[in-house]
């Protein structure tokens, strides 16, 4: 069974789960929110690092892990909705609780999973901001100089963003660009941006990972804005479920 | 050389690390975290150049492309009561800024830091950094994360004596887990999983690795979590230890593996022969076991962090 996780409002995740389901796959989507009130979860780590997990949903749907054949992971906050209105020192450590555990559970999981998640988010690769400026510099994209510190008032999240707004001349669009397991999903970007991409996911060790990356594109160029390990996926249509489906499935 | 010191000047760890380097005559930074709504910093990335910018402190300008190490024991500024939104913002953006410098600089070489952050992240989950340990030669305790009472005294018919601690890196108190006494609590997992796991005997041994050195402390005490013996009156005895040539290597492979120059390894020896590791520190606390041993750690860090 494909199994995808997302928040309630995720709806490209929702989109992809009826797509898969067309395509005549038993898949089930699963949000945050459910898991915040399931009936049990049962998280299980061996002697040797071997893990099992079951959780059970308010349903009484059971989601065995080693009943999963794979998984499309975009879950960006822990399952910590039922502390919502609890004591905010309480509502802190459950979520931080909850986030070990769900961290735990995913890594843990024998199936193809895109994303993975990392210490630093749930949903897959989220180096420091300044991290990936310099490694898509280094794999080859155009990057605009970046300014960040106390004197400027965009979070680093937003600084290659405004690096990139600066530096182009005239008139920019915004665009993201799909990279699945180090393929670019998009057939209208110039090939040597498409290459750049490729080595970017390699050189942040994401070669097996669903990214989508910021550009401002405009007069021909194609300056770096940032990344995502939650893109949006109906833009990336039917080749990316064809290819989504495909890495799900592959052991 | 200049070396860059973030976290509370007057905690153990950072002032016995400022005053190994000072004896060192090295240039000591120090940013302590009480004042990032005060201090300023200004990164600069441009395209073919090395990351640069300006650090100021009450009593310092830093031009960054100087600082040749980095030891990070940083305190988030949201833990500081007393500051305005607007102060939590600015402070927010200065750790931000700092964490991004620490985060690049150096991977070509020229800086030493100990340890980025994002090398820490593996110790925001126990179960999840046990995954990754057991890769490594050493073995984990067998260890339930349930919401379900049942499971859970399933769990101890079969395991025998349990601990509970946090899932998380958030710091708790291992404590045993009494079925009788403590039945009446289990029905609170309920909205939140805990992490149970099997009791193990032997003595408890602290490996801090330095670069390729390594510092092993045994542990002798009767408390079920030996930093907080005195709590329950026991009391814990520390020794130095020599440990096992294969042991101490599988130590330096893991924190190298986890990409910890400096680390504490918490380590079981059971009594069948196997090396259990609990979890593995990224920012040790280590002036307890150097003050309980002579151990030279701060020293060790000090001549990592000046490539001496």
């Amino acid at each position: 069974m494909l199994l995808v996780l997302c928040s309630l409002d995720d709806t490209d995740s929702q989109w992809f789960a009826r797509r898969a389901a067309q395509a005549g796959r038993a898949c089930v989507a699963v949000s945050t929110e459910q898991l915040s009130f399931a009936r049990r979860h049962d998280h299980r780590v061996g002697p040797a690092g071997d893990v099992r997990t079951t959780i059970e949903l308010a349903d009484g749907a059971v989601l065995d892990g080693e009943a999963l054949t794979g998984v499309l992971n975009r879950v960006r906050e822990p399952p910590a909705l039922a502390w919502y209105r609890a004591d905010p020192a309480e509502r802190d450590y459950a979520s931080a609780e909850l986030f070990a555990y769900t961290l735990s559970w995913l890594a843990g999981l024998r199936c193809p999973v895109r994303n993975t998640p990392t210490p630093q988010c749930l949903a897959g690769p989220a180096p420091d901001p300044v991290h990936a400026w310099a490694a898509a510099h280094a794999a080859g994209l155009r990057c605009a100089p970046v300014r960040l510190g106390t004197g400027t008032p965009w979070p680093p999240g937003d600084a290659a963003l405004a690096g990139a707004r600066a530096a182009a001349a005239g008139p920019v669009r915004p665009r993201q660009v799909l990279c699945l397991d180090q393929e670019v999903l998009d057939r209208d970007v110039p090939p040597a941006t498409a290459s750049a991409v490729r080595r970017l996911a390699k050189l942040l060790g994401a070669e097996t990972a669903l990214l989508g990356i910021d550009f401002l594109v405009g007069d021909g160029d194609w300056w770096f804005a940032g990344l995502t390990a939650v893109p949006a996926l109906r833009p990336g249509g039917d080749l990316l479920v064809d290819r989504l489906l495909q890495v799900l499935e592959t052991p | 050389m200049t070396v860059l010191l973030w976290g509370l000047p007057d905690e153990s760890p950072v002032h016995r690390v400022a005053e190994e380097l000072r004896a060192r005559d090295a240039d000591v930074v120090v940013v302590d975290s009480r004042a990032a709504a005060r201090d300023t910093i200004d990164l600069r990335l441009d395209p073919g150049a090395d990351v640069g910018g300006v650090l100021r402190t009450h009593d310092r300008t830093v031009e960054l492309a100087q600082v040749t190490g980095v030891y990070l024991r940083p305190v988030e500024p949201e833990l500081f009561p007393g500051l305005e939104p607007a102060e939590l913002a600015r402070a927010r953006r200065f750790c931000d800024a700092l964490t991004s410098f620490t985060e690049l600089t150096g991977s070509s070489g020229q800086c030493r830091v100990a340890n980025r952050l994002l090398a820490m992240g593996s110790n925001v989950s126990k179960p999840y950094q046990a995954q990754l340990i057991t890769r490594h030669g050493f073995g984990t305790p067998s260890t339930l994360v349930s919401s379900d009472p049942a499971e859970v005294l399933a769990f101890a018919g079969q395991h025998g004596p349990l601990v509970y601690k946090s899932i998380s890196g958030v710091r708790s108190i291992v404590t045993a887990f009494d079925p009788v006494a403590d039945a009446g609590r289990l029905t609170r997992l309920r909205w939140c999983p805990v992490q149970f796991q099997e009791q193990l005997d032997g003595p408890d041994v602290r490996v801090h690795v330095v670069g390729d050195r390594v510092f092993a402390t045994e542990v002798t005490t009767t408390a079920v979590d030996y930093r907080y013996a005195h709590r329950g009156g026991a009391t814990a005895t520390l020794r130095a230890l020599d440990l096992d040539p294969d042991v101490a290597g599988r130590c330096v492979a893991l924190a190298a593996a986890l990409q910890l120059p400096f680390a504490g390894i918490d380590l079981k020896l059971v009594p069948d022969g196997r090396v259990v590791c609990f979890e593995v520190n990224p920012s040790p606390g280590f002036t307890y076991f150097e003050h309980g041993t002579g151990q030279p750690i701060a020293a060790a860090l000090a001549a990592w962090l000046t490539g001496s």
